[in-house]
């Protein structure tokens, strides 16, 4: 059932992918001032979904997976390999902001860099993450790795939300970033959203696919587990 | 009231630890004494009218920087002999131990400041408009770092790239404080912002009482694995 | 009374395989136990998962006694602090406030009169160990775990731990010890638990013969 629905969603990708491509390419028309540039804000705006949504979802499945009893094994272990695979999408959506926020910032205000409240957001999201991983590919692969880890997951979530309102609230007058205005024209507004969509569908794809091999990870080890197990009773007395 | 004894019973000791080896403090005071005169001199030794615009940014980073240095420092006599361990292994209550290293490091910090923020002032030929609400948002920024430190510190006590981990994490956890800070500075030495200094007082205190809340909840559910 | 810890085929895992595989034992309170096996058997494991610093990944495991003082390979102690304030400060965390006199008292007993406000880092490895052990004896723990309690001790501070051992048992402490000298065990054991490859070889009250008899089960169950 399980792999149906995945497999399903693989392929809807698949479709998606092209077909969302065509689009950005084909069907949405050339924005008058920015021509072509403007193209990469069907993606830019994507990648800053998944980055926020990983993310979002990274701190609360690591909130949920602090908060539960050990004896709780069962949805531990899904709420950790959920916060990885999010964190990890995440990561990816970050480092696709990271480089098109500068082009497109170039573009158009002239400047590779600003510290326009997204781009700030993202960059220290970005930088947040990374640490995230960091932290679990370095300090061992136990459940320590996996508490202290989703520690710094779980202070994110109110540091980002601290930086939100700091920038973007109390800001003072930033530029105003162009789309609101520019999806005006026809066939633009269709390809926004079927790139968004698209690129979302991918996020969760990926996020499942990476859940999933955390999860087989966790099997494996308990199988190992019983092998040993199984390899003491026949040698041992 | 377990707690409040515990607390006690481990900010003793580590005041009277300091004050035998005063390890902590020298390390701190001396890189952070370093980083001012660098800062000052890359900052003002040309553009030299620019002082004010500099001196927030160069007070909130020797902040950051040297609180970093300190945390390894502080907690390897945590780490000899295994004896955090040794404390962990009584029923010392977590919370209790938590925050008197809180406290410990917040006053290890607070000390070196009282150095080296006059001297930022000195270097960078700043005055203190609003002297009380700067050292309001001094200490609260600090104890917001501190949090974050210790916590992170503590548990990656035995983390064998710890002296990486550490400023990783501990920099994008601390840019809330450095926004709020960089403006309250900015205020009190006089620049004219359109701003309200309470608004980011409120800001600060309430990122402290969140981190608060969350790294207690945290060391507790780490050490108790 | 009730066991102190029941372990009923205890499981634990290091690194996806069993260092402590279907452990099934009673402890008695107000007794000592003798944890004997080579190095590599689990003793250290045993004594570890005793005293909360890990989990088992199997079977059931029940704890009658809040409060377990654990006497490890580490000495846990300041190097910077005096072995008085050492004491003072553990004595604390334990919930206890006992008077500086009563301290004295306990430092004299273990021999290090002399030596009280001096640091640790002055101390030799024996003195560091005798105030390792005086630790467990100013906590308020009815039961000590105690993994190889005899390092860095001379022959005269091995005999002095046998007598602190045995004046504890006498008191009601219930205490689990884990050793590789067969001296240790016929001091102080009422029972002996043999473990090889992390499983209980055997369980051996204390009779004529039974050092001799649970070193030979260790030493076969390695082979």
């Amino acid at each position: 059932m399980k792999r149906w629905t995945f497999l399903t969603l693989g392929v809807l990708v698949l479709l998606l992918m092209p077909a969302a491509l065509g689009m950005i390419f084909f069907y949405a028309p050339l924005e008058r001032t920015m021509g072509v540039i403007q193209k990469i804000f069907y993606f830019h705006v994507g990648y800053a979904a998944m980055m926020m949504f990983g993310f979002g979802i990274c701190g609360i499945a690591s909130l949920v997976y602090l908060s539960l009893p050990r004896a709780k094994a069962d949805v531990r272990m899904y709420a950790d390999a959920i916060a990885v695979g999010a964190a990890e999408v995440g990561l990816v959506g970050g480092a696709g902001v990271m480089i098109m926020g500068p082009l497109w910032a170039h573009e158009a205000w002239g400047t590779y860099w600003t510290w326009e409240p997204r781009l700030t957001l993202s960059l220290v999201a970005f930088f947040m993450f990374l640490a995230y991983m960091a932290l679990r590919s370095f300090s061992g692969k136990g459940d320590y790795a996996r508490v202290v880890s989703a520690g710094l997951a779980v202070l994110g979530l109110p540091a980002l939300y601290f930086i939100h309102v700091a920038v973007s609230k109390w800001g003072g007058a930033h530029p105003r970033v162009v789309f609101t205005g520019g999806l005006k024209s026809g066939g633009m507004k269709e390809t926004f959203f079927m790139a968004l969509g698209t690129m979302l569908l991918t996020g969760v794809l990926l996020g499942w696919l990476r859940a999933w091999v955390e999860v087989q990870q966790v099997r494996m080890s308990n199988l190992i587990m019983r092998v040993d197990a199984l390899r003491r009773e026949v040698t041992d007395e | 009231m377990k707690a409040l004894g515990d607390y006690m019973a481990v900010l003793q000791k580590d005041l009277r630890l300091e004050l035998r080896s005063r390890e902590v403090i020298y390390s701190i005071l001396l890189f952070s004494v370093l980083a001012v005169v660098i800062l000052a001199f890359g900052f003002t030794w040309v553009s030299k009218n620019r002082n004010a615009t500099y001196a927030p940014g160069a007070l909130w980073l020797t902040v950051l920087f040297s609180a970093t240095t300190g945390f390894n420092r502080f907690f390897d006599r945590e780490k000899e002999n295994a004896v955090f361990q040794g404390i962990l292994l009584t029923p010392v209550s977590r919370a209790g131990l938590f925050l008197a290293k809180v406290t410990a490091q917040l006053l290890f910090i607070l000390m070196t400041e009282v150095v080296f923020v006059p001297l930022i002032l000195m270097f960078f030929n700043v005055g203190l408009a609003l002297p009380g609400i700067f050292l309001a948002e001094l200490i609260l920024g600090t104890v917001a770092i501190v949090l974050v430190g210790t916590l992170f510190a503590a548990l990656l006590m035995n983390a064998r790239v710890r002296d990486v981990l550490l400023p990783i994490i501990i920099f994008p956890l601390s840019i809330p404080i450095l926004l709020a800070g960089i403006k309250v500075s900015t205020l009190a030495f006089g620049a004219p912002l359109a701003e309200d200094p309470m608004k980011w007082l409120h800001f600060s205190a309430g990122y402290d009482i969140i981190l608060l809340i969350l790294t207690v909840f945290i060391f507790e559910k780490a050490v108790d694995l | 009374m009730p066991e102190v810890f029941n372990l009923d085929e205890v499981g634990v895992v290091f690194d996806h395989r069993y260092a402590l595989y279907r452990i099934s034992l009673a402890f008695p309170p107000g007794a000592a136990t003798v944890v004997v096996g080579e190095n590599g058997a689990g003793k250290s494991t045993l004594l570890s998962l005793l005293a909360g610093r890990l989990h088992h990944h199997a079977g059931t495991m029940q704890k009658n006694e809040a409060l377990v003082g654990y006497l490890g390979h580490e000495l846990m102690l300041y190097e910077d602090l005096t072995g008085m304030e050492n004491l003072a400060f553990f004595a604390r965390l334990w919930g206890r406030a006992p008077e500086r006199s009563e301290l004295a008292e306990v430092l004299d007993a273990v021999g290090l009169s002399g030596s009280h406000d001096k640091v640790v880092r002055a101390y030799s490895r024996g003195m560091k160990q005798r105030l390792a052990v005086s630790k467990l004896m100013v906590s308020n723990s009815r039961v000590w775990l105690m993994d190889e309690p005899t390092t860095g001790l001379d022959s005269r501070g091995r005999k002095w731990l046998y007598n602190v051992i045995r004046d504890a048992v006498s008191s009601g402490v219930t205490v689990v010890a884990a050793s590789h000298i067969p001296a240790f065990v016929q001091a102080v054991a009422d029972r002996v638990v043999v473990l090889a490859r992390g499983r209980v070889r055997g369980v051996l009250p204390r009779g004529d013969g039974f050092v001799d008899q649970a070193f030979e089960m260790a030493g076969e169950g390695g082979a």
